[in-house]
């Protein structure tokens, strides 16, 4: 299947074409038809001279030239009913005109094959040539019709019907071959543009492994190394909560990555999960608002805050969340006593946190910046 | 049911499907050392919370999620027909979602309490209600906010509240141009005042009336305010 930007180039060049065949129409009737129309009206009078017909031909050309252009697809009565009138006008003006077929006065027959080919730019080749057919078909009937048709004439006629199709079927062949040569570019540089992004999206993905191993390894290798040369004293309030705030961050990482609808909810409850393997007693309350969807760094933010809380809350934490487009405040209050001041990891992440009697307040703000809303 | 009809103590119908719970409620009201509330029937259902002595009760304590009556499903879409009914709802529920706080609320109820609340805030907001006081619990503070249209400090005071904070606490943070802590009265009118915006825009029923009505006696919302607050402006 083609991609839109192959077949956005096929219909550029196509429509490019069209401009050309309804150029060629235009000099055509004005450059020659038209002034062969007003010598015969001047000489013969307007019935005989053709300058009606000359006149029904503009009248369908600019149908044409205004419907076309506009229609990316096929349609069905408009073009066939022009191409009646196109038969009809080239029959009566061969019929009419003074001086017989091969007068050149009698332009009808190779203006309906010009007229055609814009008429019928957006069919088919076959639909394209089955009128040209029709149309020399009728040029025929009046060459019997007129009494003229011995064999020198038909010889003519055949040469006739082979210069007049030359230059609108080159226009459509030539266009179309043209048109097949882009679209094949086009596709090509889009396949090669979707192997650019595979490569770009698996080297993404490659950096964010390779980010969170760093990660993991910073929070977990450090204390393994202290407990493993025995210099981390476990009976130490800060120990525990530095050991509290590790486990709780792996399992968030963890998660990071889970293909959920709400991330940020989902990476809370994580945390939550792991201050309650503690014993800690969390009620982590659902969101108020729709949480928009934010960055891992910006979650990991969000969050911090409230593992660092969880790892020193004794038994009981409430976290709430609270969410716009433009705004999420994630807030923990706890019977908690932070061990240090809580800092934000990222710009657009402002912490707070206030304590008073034993419970703890902490919130983790996040607001849209006013450089993202412009 | 209706305030005319209290004579001092508070009349309580319970609709619990859990003994535990039934008992704890009882239990939890017997305990007010004001002895403020009495709990006049309860039942597993609606209909039988409310055959007898609780028809007449000034305020139904609801569960959300009653075996009888849905088989398991919440009973979200029978509040709005209580309430329509006259009677003043409370909802007392695990599923302190905001959205189904919300929807509970919008339906008619007058408060939310989170089954894992405390005694003595089960007995404060019970009470409240039964004399159409704006009370504001944290659970529902999470229903409220988003839903009508409010003033920054009202919208902070309902966030803290929300996230667990006491109106001292609220207080504190809630600080005057000049840098001074405001009092927890005005936090207190702030909530108050956010609840009464809610309830002008809500499902128009008698409790929801009254409660109104009562806000405008404390001089909450003036009644030219109302006209300006409609579901779905935020």
């Amino acid at each position: 299947m083609a991609s839109q930007s192959a077949v956005d180039v096929r219909e550029h060049y196509i429509r490019g074409g069209l401009w050309i065949a309804v150029m060629v129409m235009v000099g055509w009737s004005l450059c020659l038809t038209g002034p062969l129309a007003v010598a015969a009206w001047m000489r013969y009078g307007l019935v005989p001279s053709g300058a009606l017909i000359w006149l029904a031909f503009a009248v369908a050309g600019t149908v044409a030239a205004v419907t076309v252009p506009r229609d990316r697809g096929p349609r069905a009565a408009l073009p066939w009913t022009v191409c009646c009138v196109l038969l009809a006008g080239a029959g009566a003006n061969a019929l009419t005109v003074p001086g017989g077929f091969f007068s050149h006065y009698n332009f009808g027959f190779t203006t309906a094959g010009l007229f055609g080919l814009v008429v019928l730019w957006r069919r088919s080749f076959a639909e394209y040539l089955a009128f040209l057919t029709a149309d020399a078909v009728v040029a025929l009937l009046t060459l019997v019709l007129l009494g003229e048709a011995t064999r020198a004439s038909l010889a003519s006629f055949i040469v006739v019907c082979a210069g007049g199709g030359a230059l609108p079927i080159s226009i459509y062949l030539g266009i179309r071959a043209v048109a097949a040569t882009a679209t094949r570019a086009a596709e090509a540089e889009d396949a090669a543009a979707r192997t650019r992004n595979t490569q770009l999206a698996a080297e993404a993905v490659q950096a964010a492994r390779r980010a969170r191993y760093e990660t993991i390894r910073a929070a977990a290798v450090r204390l393994l190394d202290g407990l493993a040369a025995g210099s981390l004293d476990l009976s130490a309030e800060g120990t525990r909560q530095e050991i509290a705030v590790a486990v709780t961050r792996l399992r968030r990482f963890l998660v990071e990555s889970d293909d959920v609808p709400d991330p940020l909810s989902h990476e809370l409850r994580a945390c939550a999960d792991a201050a309650e393997r503690r014993g800690v007693a969390v009620d982590l309350i659902a969101a108020a608002g729709a949480i928009p969807m934010l960055p891992v760094g910006i979650r990991r933010a969000l969050t911090e805050p409230i593992i660092h809380v969880l790892a020193a809350t004794t038994s009981r934490a409430r976290i709430t969340v609270v969410a716009s487009a433009a705004e999420v405040a994630v807030a923990i209050v706890a019977d908690a006593r932070l061990a240090a001041p809580i800092s934000s990891a990222d710009d657009s992440v402002q912490c707070d946190w206030d304590e008073e009697e034993g419970r703890l307040w902490a919130q983790a703000r996040w607001m849209v910046s006013s450089a993202s809303l412009s | 049911m209706g305030a005319s009809s209290l004579d001092g103590v508070v009349r309580v119908a319970l609709v619990e499907d859990q003994d535990v719970v039934v008992e704890g409620v009882r239990a939890w009201i017997a305990a007010d050392p004001e002895k403020r509330a009495t709990v006049v029937a309860d039942g597993k259902s609606i209909e039988k919370a409310l055959a007898g002595p609780g028809r007449d009760a000034d305020v139904i304590v609801l569960d959300l999620e009653l075996a009888e009556e849905t088989g398991g499903k919440l009973v979200t879409g029978r509040v709005g027909g209580l309430c329509d009914e006259g009677f003043r709802v409370v909802v007392f529920s695990v599923h302190v979602e905001p959205l189904i706080v919300r929807t509970v609320l919008q339906a008619g109820a007058c408060a939310f309490l989170d089954k894992r609340t405390e005694r003595s805030q089960f007995v404060d907001t019970v009470v409240a209600v039964a004399h159409d006081l704006p009370f504001v619990t944290p659970s529902m503070a999470g229903g409220l906010l988003h839903t009508v249209r409010l003033s920054q400090r009202e919208r902070e005071a309902l966030q803290y509240l929300f996230q667990g904070m006491d109106h001292a606490s609220i207080a504190r943070r809630l600080k005057k141009t000049g840098g001074d802590p405001i009092s927890a009265a005005t936090v207190k009118q702030y909530i108050e005042r956010s609840r009464a915006k809610f309830a002008a825009a809500g499902h128009p029923c008698r409790s929801q009336f009254a409660l109104l009505a009562r806000c405008m006696e404390l001089g909450l919302i003036r009644p030219d305010e109302i006209e300006d607050y409609r579901p779905g402006d935020f």
